[in-house]
């Protein structure tokens, strides 16, 4: 039996779920083991060393060595490594936890020391999961692991010293698709975490469009095609995964269509993150939720059953309904010039692609004043007189001012399979919530959900044919007051309910439930000037410093530049803010 | 009396200052002195003789804290922790060698009683404590015709005169029997010279090509029995296995990452041989007294950081390119230092040969290959080995010796010895030259210093009479200040039309930085003199470029014989000139 099997077996009766995910960890190219001049291995990762390449046994003894330990402390050592380090303290006899931050990196562990002795007891913790670790604990570190992991080795510090924090400002990455209706999603998630306080990123894949689309004239060869593409997904791969190791997220959080593949996700997973994905689409249009969802710690949709139950059937535990909503930055009521009324202005607008169900069923509307805004229109057909700007896409701006600008909105959900109206339809499309914060009157097909989140008729139109559609529109037309009024409670509403900082809170409730110590309680943010006025006491000379600051300031480089066009003698403490501003700018360029 | 030495550099700047350590030892024999180092630099600190206490800068423990976004508040609180408890002591003096303003900023936190070398002052300038400090700042944006090593620049600047004595390290008893005992387990024959290889560089393009190094030591074996150690870090270990696999296996042993850098220096100091790029180790192995032979590519520049004391073979490319600005693609320095050319420097360390003797078949087109010497004021230099016409470049060089020691050294009754022993060099190591020595930069662009100089001193003149006359009224002040920024957009420009004088229009911009005046009459009084002083030193070049005009001496021609393509014999030299030749 080789050790594997050995260290496998031993966990997979001490705690069997941490044996499955260790089993399908996928280590990363870049987690390198290589022989130490004394012949045992040692791991890099990255540019980092986790152990010394000339002895890691040797070291991981002195380690234990220079620990000075009490009796009887129950001791958490943050960071497994290979286990050279833990293994002496183990023989020795003494109880120790370890929490490692890398599923990646405990498997190597596992493929390469005998680590029974620690596995049996169910002793090993890999990530976030803080579980049955005791409290308080004598907390120790393994230098190269903390270095990798700072801010996973502060919260278990915090975690073992019982520092009682509320749900605070997290690590988000969203990834963006390179195109397509998510794209503008994933941007407003991200500013709805931040609205929220949390430290959030959008990794925008979008400048990667034009190479994208540029893989498909290279060649004629499908089988060459393929596999550019596949070597294209594998690169944009990377570069989530280094942007994941820089900034070391929380959660990162998928929008539908990123560059993702099931691979991906599984290395994601082993760098000790939780992945969401949020599949903002038809499922029984776009199939490839399936070899997503089960790979995701929780796969968020927008539509209920059967979906749900499709999920389950396919494996995925959490999966969790979270509709659309809209971002009041961008979608808002807007006063616009006579040019741009004329511009954007109709007594009937639709803003959106044509599909085939549109196509058919806003035939019913060219009697009327009507503007179709939007791509993928048949400009020789039918409608040809409606289309506007030649069957331009609509950017978000101009889609604001022609919320505002016409009277009525229509707004019909895409069908593939009806030609007009779906009368199954059930998730809510954006549109439904852009209108609304925008101020606009809105006209909708009625659908399932719709119920939950406006209410027809007080905060929407609704219609559920053509017939209906067009009294509606006659009926709203000649009562602007109603009409108005109608828009304004819609309006009212989505910023009550809809907006994506509400809806990303309700993500981020919906994870706590499914893992309840994945994410981390952190207290609420102070700003970092408030911070370094809280550290030093109140006649420190820093003080003095900081008291000059321009209001506002929370960043070094601009107190810096304010204390260096000072013209009083340079004092101490500036010098030093200054001395670390320069560090910093060092450590960017690369100079230590 | 308590002495901060700040060096805040990597390896090889730490062991060239060990000159500096040893000049302010003899100078002040009672004092504390305290080095602060970078602590990843800890190793090399430790060796520097002449410390009596280390402070390090925790760059890895700021590095940490600042890598989390948002923390640098206690990023702030670990500096001033640290600072709190190293230098809340004011020093009597801070010699701070680092040229940049991170040094410069500590320089001046230290509140040292007395400064030298370059801090930022309290009016949050670049302050230099002495012109030499000045210099030390603006050579690296004047490389091209810098005459002065690293180690004499840092022994300048902290106020000291170089000894010449070389750079020093201590290697412990315990490191040097560590390798002693790994050398003597190898069972060497007697007679074999140890040869080290020292493959790697801080950068890529200042690194010769492996196969030329184990070419290189192929050549060797064949001349004489070798025994090869490779020497770097672990992460130049695959440069290592590509010599090591083109070399017979009982004649090379691979060190790479597995010596401690005392121990490395223990094994250097072991060596008969060193041939390196230009590295930290190269510094290392001048210091243990072991000849080193060094290539000096890509931006590597031989004058400036060669390896010193006596008795060191540095080559480097004699390419306009050289030293460039930044990386190319398939470098051509690279190429044309061949390992014919370096094998035969090699056996000449080796064999201990007459500095000047350079003998074997190779082609030095685009070589310039210099011996290390002292000269006769204690500064490190480099003599041609391979002697060809006298360049423009060349000549420009040795005009800058002997300007800027007449400038920076003012040392009475010396100044005409360094000019009979330059013009000494240059009539021993170059051939008579072929075309114009001065060129425009000596003929044009001189003289137009020296106007510009005028100009601006008698425009300052004016200021300074009408400010004292009537205080109140400034009339045209404006317009005065006008021709000053005309006369600096022309200085620029010369110093960039004229890579041979740039250097002189550095130093006068990095001298009015030491000058904060916010009253008209002190600071047109200090323009009148920062452009005499400009005219002067204008003067001082051009008074050089007429003493060190070519003379053709008697036998001179005949003396030296170009080394082009040869097998040829390099002329026995009567040995090195002392000092007292030129007194």
């Amino acid at each position: 039996m080789t050790v594997w099997e050995e260290n496998l077996g031993a966990l997979e009766k001490s705690n069997p779920a941490l044996a499955r995910k260790i089993f399908q960890a996928q280590v990363p190219t870049d987690y390198r083991l290589a022989p130490s001049r004394r012949g045992r291995p040692y791991l890099q990762v990255g540019r980092r060393r986790l152990h010394s390449p000339y002895d890691p046994v040797k070291e991981g003894e002195d380690w234990y060595k220079a620990q000075v330990l009490g009796e009887d402390e129950p001791l958490v050592i943050f960071g497994l490594g290979l286990g050279y380090h833990v293994l002496p303290l183990l023989k020795e006899g003494q109880q120790a936890w370890v929490v490692e931050p890398s599923l990646a990196v405990a498997r190597l562990a596992l493929e390469t020391n005998d680590l029974t002795i620690l596995l049996v007891e169910n002793r090993l913790r890999v990530g976030q999961d803080f579980s049955g670790l005791p409290r308080p604990a004598r907390l120790l570190e393994h230098g190269p692991s903390r270095r990798l992991a700072p801010e996973l080795y502060r919260r278990l510090a915090d975690f073992l010293a019982g520092v009682k924090e509320t749900l605070g400002p997290l690590k988000i990455l969203v990834v963006s698709p390179l195109y397509g209706g998510s794209l503008p999603i994933a941007r407003y998630a991200a500013r709805g975490f931040k609205n929220s306080g949390h430290d959030a990123e959008l990794l925008d894949f979008s400048p990667f469009y034009g190479g994208h689309q540029a893989l498909a004239g290279m060649t004629k060869d499908q089988g060459r095609l393929n596999r550019f593409t596949r070597d294209w997904l594998k690169f944009l791969g990377e570069i989530l995964l280094s942007k994941v190791r820089e900034m070391r997220p929380d959660l990162v959080l998928c929008l539908a269509q990123a560059p993702v593949t099931p691979e991906l996700l599984g290395a994601l997973k082993s760098e000790g993150v939780l992945a969401a994905y949020w599949f903002v689409e038809d499922f029984q249009v776009f199939p490839y939720w399936r070899d997503l969802a089960p790979q995701v710690d929780v796969f968020f949709t927008l539509q209920e059953e059967p979906f749900l139950e499709e999920l389950r059937k396919a494996g995925v535990k959490n999966a969790a309904f979270l509709p659309l909503a809209a971002d009041p930055e961008v979608y808002r009521p807007l006063s616009l010039s006579p040019e741009e009324k004329r511009r954007y202005g109709a007594a009937l607008a639709f803003v959106g692609a044509g599909y085939r169900n549109r196509q058919e069923f806003f035939q019913g509307f060219l009697d009327l004043d009507f503007k179709i805004w939007g791509s993928d229109w048949n400009l020789k057909g039918p409608l040809a007189a409606a289309i506007q700007n030649g069957g331009e896409r609509v950017s978000a701006d101009q889609a604001v001012k022609i919320f505002n600008a016409s009277l009525i909105n229509l707004n019909l959900h895409s069908s593939p399979f009806y030609a007009g109206i779906n009368p199954e339809g059930d998730y809510l499309n954006p549109r439904v919530f852009d209108i609304a914060a925008a101020g606009g009157f809105q006209l909708v097909d009625r659908r399932a959900q719709l119920p939950r989140f406006f209410e027809p008729e007080e905060e929407l139109g609704v219609f559920s044919s053509l017939s209906e559609a067009r009294d509606k529109i006659g009926y709203f037309l000649t009562h602007g007051d109603e009409r108005r009024r109608v828009a304004a409670q819609g309006r009212e509403r989505c910023l009550r309910e809809h907006t994506y900082t509400q809806r990303m809170e309700e993500a981020l409730t919906v994870i706590a439930g499914f893992f309840p110590d994945a994410l981390p309680r952190r207290p609420p943010r102070e700003d970092a000037l408030s911070r370094l006025r809280r550290q030093f006491p109140p006649d420190h000379p820093v003080q003095a410093v900081l008291a000059r600051a321009p209001e506002g300031t929370t960043e070094l480089s601009d107190l810096v530049e304010h204390l260096k066009a000072g013209e009083a003698p340079l004092t101490e403490p500036e010098a030093l803010l200054w001395l670390l501003h320069e560090f910093g700018q060092g450590l960017e360029r690369g100079r230590f | 009396m308590e002495i901060l030495v700040v060096n805040l550099m990597r390896l090889g700047d730490l062991i060239q200052a060990s000159a500096v350590l040893r000049g302010l030892r003899k100078a002040y024999p009672t004092a504390r002195i305290t080095l602060l180092a970078l602590d990843v630099f800890e190793e090399p600190a430790r060796l520097l003789p002449g410390v009596d206490r280390l402070f390090l800068f925790p760059s890895l423990t700021l590095a940490a804290a600042l890598e989390q976004s948002g923390k640098w508040p206690e990023a702030f609180q670990l500096l001033c922790r640290w600072f709190e408890e190293n230098l809340s002591r004011r020093p009597d003096m801070v010699v701070n060698l680092t040229p940049t303003i991170l040094g410069g900023i500590l320089a001046c936190a230290a509140r040292g009683r007395e400064l030298r070398g370059f801090a930022v002052d309290k009016a949050r300038g670049g302050f230099t404590s002495s012109p030499w400090a000045g210099y030390g700042l603006v050579v690296s944006k004047a490389r091209q015709a810098n005459p002065f090593n690293l180690a004499d620049i840092f022994v300048r600047e902290a106020g000291l005169k170089p000894d010449g004595r070389g750079l020093e390290v201590n290697i412990s008893p315990a490191a040097q029997a560590e390798a002693d005992g790994a050398i003597q387990a190898l069972g060497l024959t007697p007679g074999r010279a140890l040869v080290g290889l020292l493959p790697g560089a801080s950068q890529p393009q200042r690194r010769w090509p492996a196969a030329n190094f184990a070419h290189t030591a192929r050549l060797l074996r064949k001349a004489r029995p070798c025994h090869f150690f490779i020497f770097g870090s672990s992460g130049e270990a695959p440069l290592g296995e590509a010599i090591r696999s083109l070399l017979p296996p009982g004649e090379v042993t691979q060190y790479q990452g597995r010596t401690p850098l005392a121990v490395l220096g223990a094994y250097l100091k072991r060596l008969d041989l060193l041939l390196t790029n230009d590295t930290g180790p190269m510094h290392l192995a001048a210091a243990v007294g072991t000849p080193v032979l060094a290539l000096f590519l890509a931006s590597a520049r031989a004058l400036d950081t060669g390896p010193a004391g006596n008795g060191h073979i540095v080559i480097e490319p004699e390419l306009d390119c050289h030293p460039c600005l930044s990386p190319c693609a398939h470098p051509r320095c690279q190429a044309v230092v061949t390992p014919e050319a370096v094998a035969a420097c090699g056996l000449h360390l080796l064999e201990k040969r007459s500095a000047d003797r350079l003998a074997g078949m190779f082609n030095c087109d685009y070589l310039n290959i210099y011996f290390s010497r002292i000269d006769p004021l204690g500064y490190q230099t480099y003599l041609p080995m391979v002697h060809r016409k006298l360049s423009g470049r060349n000549f420009w060089l040795w005009v800058h010796r002997l300007a800027w020691g007449r400038l920076l050294d003012y040392e009475a009754g010396s100044s005409a010895g360094v000019r009979d022993w330059v013009r000494n060099i240059i009539s021993r190591h170059y051939l008579p030259p072929r075309g114009d020595l001065w060129g425009r930069a000596g003929r044009d662009a001189l003289p137009e210093i020296m106007s510009l100089a005028a100009q601006g001193a008698a425009a300052a003149r004016q200021i300074s009479k009408s400010a004292e006359s009537s205080p109140a009224v400034l009339s045209g002040l404006q317009q005065k200040m006008e021709i000053f920024a005309g006369i600096d957009l022309n200085l620029r420009r010369l110093a960039v039309e004229f890579p041979e004088i740039a250097s002189l229009v550095e130093f006068f911009f990095q001298e009015q930085r030491r000058h904060m005046e916010t009253q008209v009459v002190p600071l047109a009084r200090r323009l009148v003199r920062a452009y005499k002083g400009l005219h002067r030193m204008a003067a001082i070049f051009r008074q050089a470029l007429e003493e060190l005009a070519w003379e053709q001496r008697p036998g001179v021609a005949q003396e030296v014989q170009m080394a082009i393509k040869v097998p040829k014999t390099f002329p026995q030299d009567s040995g090195w000139p002392h000092a007292g030749d030129y007194q």
